[in-house]
């Protein structure tokens, strides 16, 4: 397997070297920029040029990408596999542009790693194929011969190995996140009974269980989670916690329950209409959109859009868009789009200037720059906001430049 | 010390390491490591653990002290190799052990420091008690950094212990002869441990860990076979060595009175394969698809089974004379009435004579290691009925269930040993059921079956 490291700050800054000689059915990696001759040896890489870089076929190469900068060089060239490597924002970005085109990055890539656990929960409530980079374990969980060593794996290391091997082979990664997910959930578990009165142990504890579908044992964490917080005068939780109870009680398929759960903790008038819209789902029967919609108010989109891809109706296709669009699954939207279009169903979910804004940022993502102006000019022609979008879309290029040349200047 | 040149190390002829394999990408690194780091000649025997372990010879020189044996559903390797030790010493380790420079010499050493020493082992995250030490190298060239610091300074280190419960053991022959095996009863490898170690202290065997050697243990992302203890199996144990059933976790074994156990120590290696009985039940007739489906389902590669086949209906198309299709028959009960079944299945289990009977229909078809995978599941999991659940990938952690209520299963997919009160055979319109009796041992797994 042939893979292509794309860093963010050029190699000196990847902090993932160590991984590098862990990759499975290695046989070339090269390093985008520069590379100290010395690291080069030691992790057995190769550096390419920018310009080197575009001459090379990258159908064959899974490509490892560390920047949403990245992004409009790396998809117009259609590498094998995409590996997003998340990080938190770096103090020089602008953290709202990082953070929305990290999501379009995971969004666009066959498989997520990310050494915060904030970010991996995040993404694992977004989306499939989410690893996490770190962890606690002392013990070995595998071994990788390198050269004429043999590499001691941890228990991270381990499944994301595995993981990428499932990549390679064109399986399924569940299994290797589940497992990860029973890992985290028993490391939280074992330690509440350590920090017995520990409000965020207890509720990450609840959520591992929860990612796992044993919500009947998460709730006890919640509740513990939920007394700590009042205790210690932490009452916004009220909003935070309500909502995952009520996903819990969707997860065990109590819907009566989840909705009222959900109900406790609605303020504004919208809320309250999608309470009544709940309730009226649940008397005709669409059990299934009444999940998917609990799920997605507790921000669970992974689990919502697991529960709307086998329906076909004109609702849950339409419930679908909208989490495709939450979780900048752009290209998925306007597939969807075009599908009740041409169905001639009726199309409540998105509207024409959001339609032109995806279509928009999807044709700049690869590199089409004309059709995006033109699709985010269209968006303007019905709504002048919309020319935000334009000057987002040339800080973002402007970022992206100047990554692309600092890149350049290295070699 | 011995190195320094301050006492003679008696000389070693050779030892036998026994090396249980359970992953591919472990047993590979793990004997590149053995024939690097023993200063001893050593002669590899190397387990597969199960039947679908993939062949690894191919990483090894043809030279290599390695003897690759293949995996014999229904019996215990382990057993069986300690059966062949020719050598003083021997090894019994997993493949999950990573080992590191002198580590042989150093696990002999209490042997020749103390003639009552019997079992010996070194420091490591396999060891659940005493010799339990979790150390994080990132490189096996870590681990020999630490090991070449570690072992002057704690040279010849070694201390009693009550139990031990590793991976990487060492022994000597004489034990064998006295002590025997592991308790085919028990399943789990640490329990299998543990037993035999306290009747080697019935022996007045010590058990000894030495502390200038440490290995490396992996640890698997999800359990392995055999790696966890059942409530079952911890009752059985429980029970043969007078321990509280409500004392676990091990430690509490440390307290153990080894003077007050009165059972005799030795379990024999002789081991005997399964024999089974195969009843084939036939119930409706169609020569020309029968001659097929005989060619492709009683052609199985477990070689120990008496084949009796039950004909149901009237079959007067039937070539019974025909010697390629009913020669494999060691017995044929016929009935020219479906409503008999009852009768002629009666009649067929008078004629078993294997400890265990697996039912086939010709309304299914069974691929070739059909009979091997049941016995496997028998006998690894100490199965009283084996239940295959359908297509599908084979499920190597087979479901174990004890059912509290009785509970029909198709007979044409089940096995079950031939103890008493079973179960009870029924039949609806289309299928005969077993019911289990229950409290069985039952294990469901999944491949090997289609319907038709």
């Amino acid at each position: 397997m042939k893979y292509m490291i794309f860093c963010h700050n050029g190699w000196g800054d990847f902090s993932y070297k160590r991984m590098l000689k862990l990759l499975p059915d290695r046989e070339e990696v090269l390093v985008v920029g520069d590379v100290m001759a010395q690291d080069e040896l030691d992790y057995g890489v190769d550096s390419v040029s920018l310009t080197n870089m575009l001459s090379l076929d990258l159908t064959e190469y899974s490509v490892i990408v560390c920047s949403p900068y990245w992004l409009q060089t790396v998809i117009p060239l259609q590498p094998r596999y995409m590996i997003a490597l998340l990080e938190r924002c770096p103090n020089d970005q602008d953290a709202e542009m990082w953070n929305k085109y990290s999501e379009l990055l995971a969004a666009q890539a066959d498989i997520v790693g990310t050494a915060s656990e904030r970010i991996y929960l995040e993404q694992c409530l977004r989306r499939e194929g989410i690893f996490l980079l770190s962890g606690e374990s002392p013990l070995t969980y595998g071994a990788v011969s390198y050269r004429q060593d043999t590499l001691f794996l941890n228990d991270y290391e381990s499944i994301w190995f595995e993981a990428l091997s499932c990549l390679n082979k064109g399986e399924r990664l569940e299994q290797w996140v589940c497992v990860q997910w029973g890992i985290r959930c028993k490391y939280y578990v074992d330690l509440v009974t350590e920090y017995p009165n520990h409000a965020t142990i207890s509720y990450m504890a609840a959520t591992y269980l929860y990612l796992l579908g044993r919500s009947p044992e998460a709730v006890h964490y919640l509740v513990n989670s939920f007394e700590q917080m009042v205790l210690h005068d932490y009452l916004d939780c009220l909003h935070s916690h309500y909502r995952f109870f009520s996903s819990m009680a969707a997860q065990t398929g109590e819907l009566v329950k989840a909705i009222n759960i959900y109900a406790v903790s609605v303020y504004s008038e919208e809320d309250r209409l999608k309470v009544n819209e709940l309730w009226n789902w649940l008397e005709h029967g669409k059990v299934d959109l009444v999940k998917a919609e609990i799920f997605r108010l507790n921000e669970d989109y992974a689990s919502a859009i697991r529960t709307l891809t086998p329906l076909n109706t004109s609702e849950s296709k339409s419930l679908l868009r909208n989490n495709y669009v939450q979780t900048f699954c752009y290209e998925d939207v306007l597939r969807l789009t075009e599908e009740s279009s041409l169905s001639h169903e009726e199309d409540g979910g998105i509207s024409f200037v959001d339609n032109q804004l995806i279509q928009g940022t999807v044709h700049m993502l690869h590199n089409r720059h004309y059709e995006a102006v033109t699709a985010i000019l269209t968006a303007t022609t019905v709504e002048l906001s919309a020319l935000q979008w334009l000057s987002e879309m040339s800080s973002y290029e402007e970022s992206a430049e100047r990554m692309l040349r600092s890149t350049a200047y290295e070699q | 010390m011995d190195q320094q040149g301050l006492i003679n190390f008696p000389s070693i002829d050779k030892v036998t390491i026994i090396l249980e394999m359970t992953d591919p990408a472990w047993a590979v690194p793990s004997i590149q490591l053995l024939l690097l780091h023993s200063e001893h000649p050593i002669r590899i025997i190397a387990l597969p653990g199960s039947l679908e372990f993939p062949p690894i010879q191919q990483y090894f020189e043809k030279e290599a002290p390695i003897e690759f044996w293949s995996y014999e559903a229904g019996i215990d390797p382990v057993n069986q190799a300690l059966g062949t030790i020719e050598t003083t010493f021997a090894v019994l380790m997993e493949d999950r052990i990573m080992v590191t420079p002198r580590w042989l010499s150093s696990l002999i050493w209490p042997c020749l420091d103390e003639e009552r020493v019997m079992v010996v082992s070194p420091m490591s995250p396999s060891e659940q008690l005493d010799g339990k030490l979790n150390l994080w190298f990132q490189s096996h060239a870590d681990l020999v950094s630490y090991a070449e610091d570690h072992h002057p300074r704690n040279q010849g280190l070694w201390r009693q212990v009550p139990v031990l419960t590793g991976s990487c053991l060492l022994f000597r022959k004489e034990l064998i002869n006295e002590l025997g095996g592991f308790d085919p009863l028990l399943r789990s490898r640490e329990l299998k441990v543990v037993d035999w170690c306290l009747r080697a202290r019935m022996l007045n065997g010590q058990l000894a860990l030495c502390e200038d050697v440490y290995v490396q243990a992996l640890h698997s992302l999800e359990p392995r076979r055999g790696e966890k203890i059942l409530s079952d199996e911890w009752n059985v144990f429980c029970s043969k060595w007078g321990v509280e059933r409500n004392s676990y976790p091990l430690k509490y074994l440390s307290e153990l009175n080894i003077s007050e156990c009165s059972m005799e120590p030795f379990i024999s290696l002789i081991y005997d394969p399964y024999y089974i009985t195969v009843i084939v039940l036939v119930s409706e007739v169609f020569p020309n698809r029968l001659e097929s489906w005989y060619q492709i389902n009683l052609e199985q590669t477990y070689s120990r089974i008496q084949w009796i086949g039950v004909l149901l209906g009237t079959h007067q198309e039937q070539p019974l004379s025909d010697s390629e299709m009913w020669g494999k028959l060691d017995a044929l009960i016929k009935v020219r009435e479906v409503e008999q079944w009852h009768e002629a299945l009666e009649a067929a289990l008078i004629l078993v004579k294997g400890e265990a009977i697996i039912f086939i229909n010709s309304s299914r078809a069974y691929e070739s290691d059909y009979v091997t995978r049941v016995v496997d599941f028998m006998y690894r999991e100490s199965a009283d009925v084996v239940v295959n659940t359908g297509k599908g990938i084979p499920n190597l952690h087979a479901q174990v269930h004890i059912p509290q209520e009785p509970l029909p299963v198709p007979l044409s997919l089940t096995a079950h040993r031939c103890i008493e009160d079973v179960g009870s055979y029924v039949k609806s319109i289309e299928e005969f059921y077993f019911i289990p009796r229950s409290s069985l041992r039952a294990v469901y797994w999944t491949k090997g079956m289609e319907d038709e």
